[in-house]
């Protein structure tokens, strides 16, 4: 696997921090603006992102699941934009 | 009301949207769209300041504006109507205004609620720490509903102003303005009502109501944005000096020993201050005719029976959504807000949108009412108008069930 670049975007309590800066929003800027072959990670908390929802957001999208790696609690999920 | 055939008025529903935020801002009808094109085409230049033909016929038009307004909420005169940018911007002139004439001065009070839109807190707060006066937050409860009953024991000589929201734009609640309004006006205190989300979506009349001032936005009842209005009590008005000078303010200003004379123009021109929004004026006079034909009190009946229904059919889903506010649509209006877990509302959002949904999510400019509903990281809102039907509601509620279903793993 090539990577062209690596983006980080987090779905956490902690990373809502004014109610302008929204991670739903990040999330939603960073896949639109990653070029092709851009690997996303995103790192989220089930309770408050749930990775079943994001992956279903995240096929809005042309891209692949590269990795999942999740406690229940929360998760990192790598996402290649194709 | 038909609300189907409402539908084939708006043009921005073709793209196929359900647009469940008009709380926010509303769709706009062909006719208000038609009414600026035309007069830009044909009738603009600006008003009030020239002899020719066309000025004359814009500043008819935008004097109509008043009167029309005027007369959908019941004002006396169409003079009491003095347009703004929006309601922010018409709580901002009336506290500034107020502060400006010594209204509120130094130890005096305003009470504002805790359920109330930022627009109806800040420019309170400011003023009041400009003047030396202070702010006084009527609580709310669980259910993020102002306790009006805490009211008369709030109130004294020192209370000048009572401003607050007539509808909630969080819960939907709407309060009873005129039980306030006697409640204020005992001691002397002036009522400033908040209309954002009462006069576009319920039959307001001003005298009823006994209201003192009253703001609310063009852009949020089928107009464009740019214009909104502040209503005040003509006798009240007319003796105080607006806090903005400048262009179209002013009958005459002389220089004399030295000394610059400022002759205030009559109401509403003396706040009225610079080029008004003319070409908006005449969007916002549409709007008010379209919304007239069909009927405040309709309007009304339609947005409860969508309210009603929401709630009932988000209630089918189960505990997991968590619905801010009261339950009962029978005190609120075309607003429904919640949330589903912990889960981030802006992620609900964007699930919503994949479907086709438009709704606002955050904590809609009123923080201190969520973290009172505790929902510090805001909330869904759903808020309806003349062009949603229920099968806009079944629409928002099964994609919340597939959501449910998608993520009941993690909840």
């Amino acid at each position: 696997m090539w990577v062209l670049a690596e983006k980080k975007v987090e779905l956490t309590k902690e990373a809502w921090k004014t109610c302008t800066d929204k991670p739903s929003a990040r999330l939603m800027v960073t896949l639109e603006e990653a070029s092709s072959g851009d690997v996303i990670v995103v790192v989220g908390e089930e309770d408050f992102a749930p990775s079943s929802m994001v992956m279903k957001l995240i096929s809005r999208w042309p891209t692949e699941i590269v990795d999942f790696d999740g406690d229940g609690y929360s998760y990192v999920l790598k996402v290649r934009k194709l | 009301m038909d609300c189907k055939a409402v539908r084939l008025d708006f043009p921005e529903l073709e793209r196929g949207v359900t647009y469940l935020d008009s709380a926010a801002s509303s769709l706009k009808p062909r006719s208000v769209i038609e009414a600026m094109r035309v007069f830009m085409e044909h009738s603009y230049a600006n008003v009030h300041r020239g002899v020719y033909s066309l000025s004359m016929e814009a500043s008819r038009a935008y004097e109509e504006a008043h009167d029309v307004v005027a007369k959908f909420i019941n004002a006396k005169s169409w003079d009491e109507v003095v347009f703004v940018k929006n309601t922010t911007e018409a709580v901002q002139l009336l506290a500034l205004t107020l502060a400006f004439n010594n209204v509120i001065g130094r130890g005096d009070e305003v009470i504002v609620t805790e359920a109330d839109h930022h627009s109806n807190i800040l420019p309170w707060v400011r003023v009041a720490r400009i003047v030396g006066a202070k702010v006084r937050l009527l609580p709310v409860d669980s259910n993020g509903v102002p306790r009006w009953e805490l009211l008369e024991g709030m109130v004294s000589e020192k209370t000048k102003v009572v401003a607050f929201s007539h509808a909630s734009n969080v819960t939907g609640y709407v309060s009873d303005a005129r039980r306030v309004a006697r409640i204020a006006h005992s001691v002397g205190a002036l009522v400033a009502l908040d209309g954002a989300q009462s006069v576009p979506h319920m039959k307001i009349d001003v005298r009823e109501l006994e209201a003192d001032f009253l703001a609310f936005s063009g852009h949020k009842m089928l107009g464009p944005t740019g214009i909104g209005v502040l209503w005040g009590r003509r006798d009240i008005l007319e003796n105080l000096e607006p806090p903005l000078g400048g262009g179209g303010t002013v009958k005459r200003v002389r220089l004399g020993g030295g000394e610059i004379t400022i002759e205030w123009d009559d109401l509403p021109w003396r706040f009225e201050a610079g080029t008004p929004p003319i070409v908006e004026a005449v969007g916002l006079t549409e709007a008010v005719r379209y919304l007239e034909e069909l009927g405040m009190e309709d309007i009304e009946s339609h947005e409860r029976k969508l309210t009603s229904y929401t709630l009932r059919r988000l209630e089918e889903l189960g505990d997991k959504i968590r619905i801010l506010g009261p339950r009962d649509a029978r005190v609120k209006l075309g607003i429904v807000a919640f949330n589903v877990g912990n889960v981030d509302p802006s992620m609900v959002g964007l699930w919503l949108d994949q479907q086709g949904i438009a709704v606002r999510t955050g904590l809609h400019c009123a923080h201190m009412l969520h973290d009172k509903l505790g929902a510090s990281n805001g909330s869904v809102r759903a808020s309806f108008y003349i062009y949603n039907c229920l099968e806009d509601v079944d629409k928002l509620v099964d994609s919340m069930g597939e959501l449910l279903k998608t993520i009941t793993k993690q909840l």
